[in-house]
């Protein structure tokens, strides 16, 4: 999974400093199968093609309040239909980034899926394997996950 | 003449952004649709100027946009806004008949110049 770690910070890197002016710290990457429990927003987009698994950012709730006001430039209210689609969209633009950095391999990305909910986790295909990236910005302290199984393991998989 | 900008993404998020980078060049018609097949009913009626587009939609993505909308003849610039960054996707975009290309994430400078660049190509 080491291959999948710096293309995700980058991506984390850029998204941060050209949407939101702001720079990311990163903490060191572990292997891990759940989002740690204090996650209140999360954003989660689907990888699909060469490989199958997903990227993923999440966010306590105050720090994901202040990344979507400065991401849209005003107040947005958590419970509304803007702050969800605000919050996909950065995790669009993280997964985007990111698998534009895995040469050679043809992926598509899903559509966003956010999660909303104190405490939420997203479980993990099983035989996924995982990296999870805590960053930290002025903005708060957020993490970034990719999760990827082979495609040859998710076809067996279905095939199974 | 004022220019007609359609600026097409399922993102409201981004087309509130798109917009507001507009406004602030003095840009002031335009409309918005959420995904490919939304933009095509708009764009027959509202004959832009200048689209901005998005890849990944629901309903109908901006590469099959591309391709319906320049079978039906028009000529029209399009700028693909997009999180595909790779070159094979950006070569399959230009030959579908895209102007320009801007990678998400964005600054405001960088979608200013495509933009500024793009009219001028095709005044």
């Amino acid at each position: 999974m080491d291959e999948y770690i710096q293309p995700l910070m980058d991506a984390t890197e850029k998204t941060f400093e050209l949407m939101l002016s702001n720079s990311v710290r990163f903490y060191d990457p572990t292997p891990i199968n759940n989002f740690p429990s204090n996650a209140g927003v999360s954003g989660v987009i689907g990888l699909s093609g060469d490989v199958a698994g997903a990227v993923a950012v999440s966010f306590p709730t105050k720090t994901a309040q202040a990344v979507i006001n400065k991401f849209c430039g005003m107040e947005v209210p958590v419970d509304s239909e803007d702050f969800t689609d605000a919050v996909g969209e950065i995790a669009n633009m993280i997964a985007g980034a990111t698998k534009a950095e895995f040469f050679g391999m043809n992926i598509d990305i899903s559509c966003p899926t956010v999660i909303i909910g104190e405490g939420h986790t997203i479980q993990r295909p099983s035989g996924a394997k995982c990296v999870c990236i805590p960053c930290e910005s002025d903005l708060g302290r957020f993490i970034v996950e990719i999760a990827i199984a082979p495609k040859t393991t998710a076809n067996a998989r279905l095939a199974g | 003449m004022t220019m007609k900008i359609l600026l097409v993404d399922d993102s409201k998020t981004i087309r509130r952004i798109q917009g507001n980078i507009l406004s602030q060049l003095g840009y002031s018609d335009i409309k918005e649709a959420a995904d490919g097949k939304e933009a095509l009913e708009i764009a027959a009626e509202f004959k832009p100027d200048l689209i901005l587009l998005d890849w990944n939609m629901p309903v109908m993505d901006g590469l099959t946009f591309l391709k319906t909308y320049r079978a039906e003849g028009h000529k029209t610039p399009i700028i693909m806004v997009t999180t595909e960054a790779e070159k094979s996707r950006v070569m399959d975009a230009i030959k579908a008949g895209v102007n320009n290309y801007v990678v998400k994430p964005f600054t405001p400078e960088t979608l200013t110049a495509r933009v500024s660049e793009t009219l001028k190509r095709a005044a």
